[in-house]
């Protein structure tokens, strides 16, 4: 394995997203995915972006590669960068050699992400020929050697993913996503595809290999479990904004926003013995045409007649913890 | 994979049989007698008799269908009523003409189509994808005969550049049929290869290639191609019998001898035994490209080649 060990240095960020806007735009619609999000990741640390279906997140994370799908997807305005590097102003050969280099996606469908007609070895084996230089062989078996560290006999590496489980895909999808040693690892709902049973063999994984190679990780989910096992700081995502974002403690001891309130309201409370789950009552707000103000007061439980005129400014509340509400403009203290 | 396609020849018999007895009645049912065009001036009851007997026409449907399969089966394709030389050989001197149409037809259609039909499939906003589809419709409604016409008109009669017909310029007299056949089909397999390119290039498996820093053109090359290739080639097989069906018009307008406008001939003075061979003939390359085609989708995708392997069609 040609894994050097990283030394993880707490000063350095590895990905800083300011202010970013995408909007996916149509002969007869505009859709506003991502409306001014901001995100940072020191190196080694784990963020967790938290969000309903269609909050803007794998947008986000498509981003980060400049890979939102062209031509309908529109980077308006904001800045991303890694390890300092602006990507938005990369060249496409510079972008060709981050990806999968520096940085890693894992997505969030094993049975579609894989290519049906290679080989899994061919697959992972090609992330090593474009970035490692090295002949095809010797990719062969690198990639092998990654196959079993994600617990897949190498004998196997030349079978084809219709040969292979759900939960072995993503394994193989995990292998190509880490073959590189990237510094940065994002994980699109990894486990969302999978079955109960496999999702926690499969999480386990991802985290093991980013403790033991030291990447930073964004961890994409909509499962307050995984956050709660796996990361460091959560960022919460609401009509592509960041509404709330904190430590993990911050987040699950002293939540501010009535939105987060909502998603922890609606996991399922195991010692209170109540079976069914709480939703956060209402829908998603249509991207094509958001609400005025706080994207989220015709849920809102709080919502004031201020919260519907203006967009709630991101207000620090302490180091770490910030919350974008009209209800903390003149208070730090919980108002839930 | 061996066994798959012995398999396929063995079940090529009883299609072929099929198609034999199908010719057979309908020309069985065709009215006139034969004996009228093969005596001509010379027919009298007696000497129709005479000739019905050495035929074996004299005897029930059944009787001749049993006859000529039996014969067919070893090779003999029978005698034709007209030059009264065996059909077999006929066949054989006219067929390589088709078969080097309709295989030029194809690769042309095949080489400048499937790039085409990718390009446009990868870059659907282009002004080329565009112009490129209206090419496409055109190349569909445009009728063989009259393309040939056209073709013959711009570059036999105004530019002199081509010949307009026969075979005696060796590679020239192909290009003008060739183009002229394919026209439909190359129309065909563009519009069939771009819209599955257009289907798999939003894959995530594509998404997946790119995020792992591959090169936007092997991207094309190396994973959307092969995944997007099953339709271009079940289109490249199927229309097949519709290029052997174009190769009779073909071959009548630019006055090829080939085994379409034998059929063609044969139909008009009711040669019956060169009708049918020809017909089997056209039926058993039919039946071979489908099943080259069967053995391509294996190559192209190792999910149908396990099939194959598991025995299961
Ligand atoms: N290619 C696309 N074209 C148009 N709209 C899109 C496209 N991809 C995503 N969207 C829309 O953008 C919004 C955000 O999507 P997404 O980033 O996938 O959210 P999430 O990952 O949080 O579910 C959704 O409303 C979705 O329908
Ligand atoms: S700003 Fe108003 S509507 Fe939005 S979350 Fe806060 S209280 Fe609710
Ligand atoms: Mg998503």
């Amino acid at each position: 394995m040609n894994m050097e060990m990283k030394k993880p240095n707490e000063q350095q960020t590895t990905l800083e997203i300011k202010n970013l806007v995408i909007h996916y735009i149509s002969d007869d619609e505009v859709v506003k995915a991502v409306n001014g999000v901001n995100i940072e990741i020191k190196a080694g640390k784990t963020l967790g972006l938290v969000g309903e279906t269609g909050a803007g997140k794998t947008t986000t994370a498509l981003s980060i590669l400049n890979l939102v799908p062209e031509p309908q997807g529109k980077i308006l305005s904001g800045e991303i960068l890694l390890e300092g590097r602006s990507v938005l102003a990369m060249s496409e050969l510079e972008l060709e050699a981050i990806r999968g280099d520096k940085v890693a996606m894992i997505f969030q469908d094993p049975m579609t992400s894989l290519n049906p007609v290679h080989t899994v070895g061919d697959q992972i084996a090609e992330s090593i020929e474009i970035h490692r230089k090295v002949s095809k062989q010797e990719a062969l078996k690198q990639a092998k050697e990654m196959l079993e560290l994600v617990g897949i006999p190498s004998e196997r590496s030349n079978e084809y993913p219709f040969q292979f489980s759900g939960g072995m895909k993503q394994r193989v999808v995990i292998a190509i996503a880490l073959t590189c040693n990237p510094n940065l690892l994002i994980a699109d709902e990894p486990t969302t595809a999978l079955d109960v049973t496999i999702q926690a063999q499969v999480l386990k994984l991802i985290n093991e290999l980013r403790q033991k190679y030291h990447m930073s990780m964004l961890m994409i989910t909509h499962d307050l479990g995984i956050v709660a096992e796996v990361c460091d700081e959560v960022s919460i995502a609401y009509a592509g904004r960041i509404i709330e974002h904190g430590t993990l403690e911050d987040i699950f001891d002293h939540m501010r926003h009535p939105y987060t309130k909502g998603l922890f309201d609606a996991l399922p409370d195991i010692g209170a013995r109540r079976s069914e789950l709480k939703p956060v009552k209402g829908l998603m707000p249509d991207p094509t045409n958001l609400p005025s103000g706080c994207p989220f007061h015709p849920r809102c439980d709080y919502a004031m007649e201020v919260c519907s005129r203006s967009v709630p400014e991101n207000k620090w509340l302490s180091e770490t913890h910030c919350v974008e509400c009209h209800l903390y403009t003149d208070t730090n203290e919980s108002m839930l | 994979m061996l066994k798959f396609i012995v398999k396929r020849l063995f079940a090529m018999i009883p299609v072929v049989l099929a198609v034999t007895f199908v010719v057979f009645t309908i020309m069985w049912f065709v009215p006139g007698d034969p004996t009228n065009i093969i005596l001509g001036n010379e027919w009298t009851e007696a000497a129709s008799a005479r000739v019905k007997a050495e035929l074996g026409l004299d005897r029930s449907f059944l009787v001749q269908f049993f006859h000529y399969t039996a014969n067919l089966v070893q090779g003999d394709f029978g005698i034709s009523y007209i030059t009264r030389a065996p059909v077999g050989e006929q066949l054989l001197a006219r067929f390589p003409n088709t078969l080097e149409v309709v295989l030029g037809a194809m690769l042309f259609c095949v080489v400048v189509g499937v790039p085409i039909g990718v390009y446009s499939g990868v870059k659907p906003y282009s002004v080329f994808s565009n112009l490129t589809m209206v090419a496409g419709l055109l190349g569909i409604s445009f009728p063989i005969f009259w393309l040939g016409l056209l073709l013959i008109l711009l570059f036999s009669v105004h530019l002199g550049w081509l010949p307009s017909s026969g075979l005696e310029d060796g590679f020239a007299s192909f290009i003008l049929p060739c183009l002229a056949l394919g026209g439909n089909y190359m129309a065909n397999i563009m519009r069939i290869t771009r819209s599955s390119m257009l289907e798999v290039i939003r894959q995530d498996y594509i998404r997946t290639a790119k995020a792992k820093g591959v090169k936007a053109v092997d991207v094309v090359i190396k994973h959307a191609l092969q995944n997007s290739m099953m339709p271009t080639i079940t289109v490249i097989g199927m229309d097949i019998g519709t290029l052997l069906g174009g190769v009779v018009l073909t071959e009548t307008v630019f006055s090829i001898p080939g085994t379409g406008r034998l059929l063609l001939e044969s139909i008009n003075k009711r040669d019956t035994p060169t009708v049918i061979g020809c017909l089997v003939i056209m039926a058993v390359c039919i039946a071979i490209s489908n099943l080259i085609v069967d053995i391509v989708y294996a190559y192209v995708d190792p999910r149908i080649k396990a099939q194959y392997g598991a025995g299961k069609d």
